[in-house]
């Protein structure tokens, strides 16, 4: 294959994303404002959090199904917590230590235990939701206003910007440093790439992997701070469904599921890009129902893209 | 040998490739011969194995053509390779661990009737392709369970179960004992009296010249020259190669008599039956012996990869039980894996994470790595090793395999650790090279380390080793010292004991 073309393949995932992106905001003159941009950052962020807590678990090889369930129970501890009149201290500090101990549930039985990380989670996602549904005796919790005030924002250049988008981001760039530059992201690098080497290399896989858990089950903590603040009710159903939105938005944003490759900017950008899509389709007056098909075909086309990508690689 | 007069079964001409700029060969012209064994023979990085990629349909080269029997053909892809009777082991393995021998045997051409598979001929039909090949295999053995070199043979006996004309290798012998090598040449030799061409790659000159009637040297990708083996001498082709002659040293005089640093003492677990074993500072203790005999086992003990049932190690008069392959690195171990590819690289990172994996914690200031540090670090010691790559973010798996085991090397040469243990350093690695790491062990010695050496490469064992035991069914069988530590010596007591 000449040269050029090659590089061009090579580089498809990013191409498309940029492109994608143009697109959509040229479509429509009000797409492209201040406005719209900012509360498209609102909108993805309960998933872009999941999706930061998403791609170190991806990286290290692993997979979590029970994001959107750990949210959940999380929730609904937190229900219970303002229920019984607790300050938004000891709240934010139970639901980001149950998340982070929820996550190292998922770590134990996939690193210590050896299982398999999609049964395991896919089992801990239905324990999690059932835990969560006992819990609030299936009866929502109205009225939980412990995390309201993420829920408000400042005015930046006539637009809103919501506290919600600033934590996303603030995570995004904060997991980007974390990854890059430390000794635990460059381990997490090696776990992924090939486990039995960076452990003869000197890494402490097993706990490397359960922290990669752990750290995804925080990222659902602070995403079920951030829907309550939004939503206000804690229910044992919400955020159903959110573990395929983070993964989709992972594999749009390049991370693999191999393990060992990609970059939490992707998956945020990745996260940003489905939401804008989902707005734009809305906005551009198409039925609710075609989101989900175009949604579906986008990441197909981005898994593509990026097989097409790795085919000249020697693996 | 008529040779000469042969024509040629396949024909190379003109080919070339580029990886990203970098031209790994230019306008190479090869013919191979029925009924010839032909060696590939060049430094690392030469371009052996991309030549052979493009043989094999397994890598497509920017120019060039391909004729078999006089005829152009285009070799896409390995199945055409294949259907044409191109059969390629190449220098990494390609097979199922998670499978039987039999199963890797057959697949894709499993027996079967209708729609069931017929294991029982399967495993027939793999024993008897195994004794006709004087393997001694069992069929019905998880691959994963074997050692590297049985894993290579099942690998030959694959390639030869179809119709072959053409059999490429490479580097065939680097992971096989002496004994295992001698009999895959017996193997070879019979296929060449079968009218089938067989092209392979050898750092071994001693091997090229036992087995090969024609030698073609590469160097820089370009084709020096191609000449009979017999109009030829290993001193030449090791010009040719290198560009210059190489000057292989002796193993130096070493006295290391001060008190055991390392003392091993009743050591059991894996294959080993009661080890007793000691290493001064500034001593190479080489072990070896067939495949399962506890060298390998001894190694995972030091390094806190397994952990002995009885029997006590001691440091500086100290236990030493590491936990982890971490606690060993911290105490100062290293361990140089025989396996590259599964136990020691990083596929999805650059030269710099490779090279630089086990020196975080020296590398980081509270858990930050420090970017300059870490270049620094890598650039230095992939120039001390001499690692050819187009920089420090080059992927490891697109270097030579030679350039992949100095990575591996310098990945632990860096943190300077007190106690080494090599397994098969130089597999894979060129004369020049080869001479430069038993140059770079010689220094650790000097420096006072204690490194275990454990090779299956006599040359090796007896360039480097202050004292080689040979293990048996994990108990030592023999310690050889000089002067009666000779290479005749060490072949001689690994097969008899
Ligand atoms: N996929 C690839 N991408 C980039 N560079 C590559 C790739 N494959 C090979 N190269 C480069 O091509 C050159 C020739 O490599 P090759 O593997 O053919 O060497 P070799 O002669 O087999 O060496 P060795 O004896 O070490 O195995 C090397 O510089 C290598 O880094
Ligand atoms: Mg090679």
């Amino acid at each position: 294959m000449p040269r050029p073309f090659r590089t061009v393949v090579g580089r498809l995932p990013q191409i498309l994303l940029i492109a994608g992106a143009l697109v959509l905001m040229l479509r429509t003159e009000r797409f492209f404002t201040p406005g719209t941009l900012a509360s498209i950052l609102t909108q993805a962020s309960i998933v872009g959090v999941l999706a930061i807590g998403q791609t170190f678990v991806l990286i290290g090889g692993g997979f979590d199904l029970s994001q959107g369930a750990a949210l959940a129970l999380v929730a609904a501890t937190v229900g219970r917590l303002s229920q019984a009149e607790f300050g938004l201290a000891v709240c934010l500090a139970a639901a980001l230590g149950m998340g982070l101990s929820l996550g190292a549930i998922n770590g134990f039985f996939v690193s210590v235990v050896r299982t398999n990380p999609f049964v395991a989670t896919l089992s801990t996602l239905l324990i999690f939701r059932g835990a969560a549904f006992i819990m609030l005796d299936g009866r929502p919790i109205p009225g939980v206003r412990v995390f309201q005030g993420v829920d408000s924002g400042f005015k930046l250049a006539d637009a809103f910007v919501s506290y919600r988008g600033v934590v996303f981001v603030a995570a995004t760039l904060l997991t980007w440093l974390v990854l890059r530059r430390t000794v635990f992201g460059q381990h997490v690098y090696a776990l992924g790439g090939n486990a039995e080497a960076a452990r003869l290399a000197g890494v402490r896989t097993t706990r490397l992997r359960t922290w990669t858990f752990a750290l995804s089950g925080l990222a659902s903590g602070l995403a079920a701070v951030l829907l309550l603040g939004w939503l206000r009710v804690a229910k044992s159903d919400i955020a159903t469904g959110y573990e395929l939105d983070s993964i989709a938005a992972c594999v749009v944003g390049g991370v693999s599921l191999q393990g060992g490759r990609g970059s939490v900017l992707g998956a945020a950008a990745g996260c940003l890009l489905l939401q804008a899509l989902r707005t734009q389709i809305t906005m551009s007056g198409f039925p609710e129902e075609y989101r989900t098909f175009v949604t579906g075909l986008v990441i197909l086309i981005f898994a593509a893209a990026d097989a097409l990508a790795r085919r000249g690689e020697r693996t | 040998m008529s040779a000469e007069a042969a024509p040629a079964l396949v024909a190379l001409r003109g080919a070339s490739k580029s990886f990203s700029g970098a031209r790994a060969l230019k306008a190479v012209d090869l013919d191979l011969r029925r009924g010839e064994i032909h060696a590939l023979c060049g430094e690392n990085g030469a371009g052996k194995s991309t030549l052979i990629r493009i043989l094999g349909g397994a890598t497509r080269p920017d120019s060039g053509t391909i004729a078999i029997d006089g005829l152009p053909v285009r070799l896409p892809d390995p199945a055409a390779a294949l259907r044409r009777g191109i059969a390629v082991i190449h220098q990494e393995l390609a097979l199922v661990d998670d499978l039987t021998v039999a199963e890797n045997l057959a697949l894709g051409d499993e027996p079967r009737r209708g729609p069931w598979i017929r294991r029982r001929a399967m495993v027939e039909s793999a024993r008897a392709k195994l004794g006709e090949l004087g393997f001694a295999i069992d069929p019905r053995a998880p691959l994963g369970s074997l050692p590297i070199g049985a894993r290579q043979q099942v690998e030959i006996a694959r390639a030869l179960r179809r119709d072959v004309r053409l059999l490429v290798l490479d580097e065939p012998t680097a992971a096989l004992s002496r004994a295992e090598a001698g009999r895959l040449f017996d193997v070879l030799r019979d296929l060449r009296a079968r009218g089938i061409a067989i092209l392979y790659v050898s750092h071994h000159l001693d091997e090229v010249f036992a087995l090969s009637d024609r030698i073609t040297v590469l160097r820089d990708g370009a084709r020096i020259g191609s000449w009979p083996a017999s109009e030829t001498t290993p001193g030449e082709v090791v010009a040719r190669m290198v560009g210059q002659a190489v000057d292989v040293r002796d193993r130096p005089a070493r006295r290391a008599d001060g008190p055991a640093k390392l003392r091993i003492e009743g050591l059991r677990g894996g294959a080993l039956r009661g080890l007793d074993l000691e290493v001064a500072a500034g001593e190479v203790v080489g072990l070896t012996g067939l495949a399962g005999a506890g060298h390998e086992d001894l190694a995972s003990f030091l390094f806190g990869d397994a952990r002995p049932t009885a029997g006590r190690v001691l440091w500086d008069g100290r236990p030493f039980r590491p936990r982890h392959p971490a606690e060993a690195a911290r105490l100062g171990v290293a361990m140089v894996p025989a396996d590259r590819r599964g136990q020691g690289l990083i596929p999805s990172q650059g030269v710099l994470e490779n090279l630089t994996i086990a020196s975080y914690a020296d590398l980081a200031r509270g858990g930050w790595i420090r970017r300059g540090a870490q270049k620094a670090l890598a650039r230095q010691w992939s120039e001390r090793f001499e690692v050819a790559s187009a920089g420090l973010s080059q992927k490891v798996l697109t270097l030579s395999g030679g350039n992949q085991q100095k990575v591996l090397l310098a990945r632990w040469a860096a943190r300077d650790p007190d106690l080494f243990v090599l397994n098969e350093p130089t597999r894979g690695i060129d004369v020049k090279t080869r001479e430069a790491i038993h140059r770079w062990i010689d220094g650790l010695a000097e420096a006072g380390r204690c490194v275990l050496l454990i090779t299956s490469d006599a040359q090796e064992m007896t360039r480097l080793a202050d004292r080689c035991l040979i293990l048996r069914g994990g108990e030592v069988a023999r310690t050889l010292e000089p002067p009666a530590l000779t290479e005749h010596a060490v072949v001689a007591a690994v097969v008899e004991g």
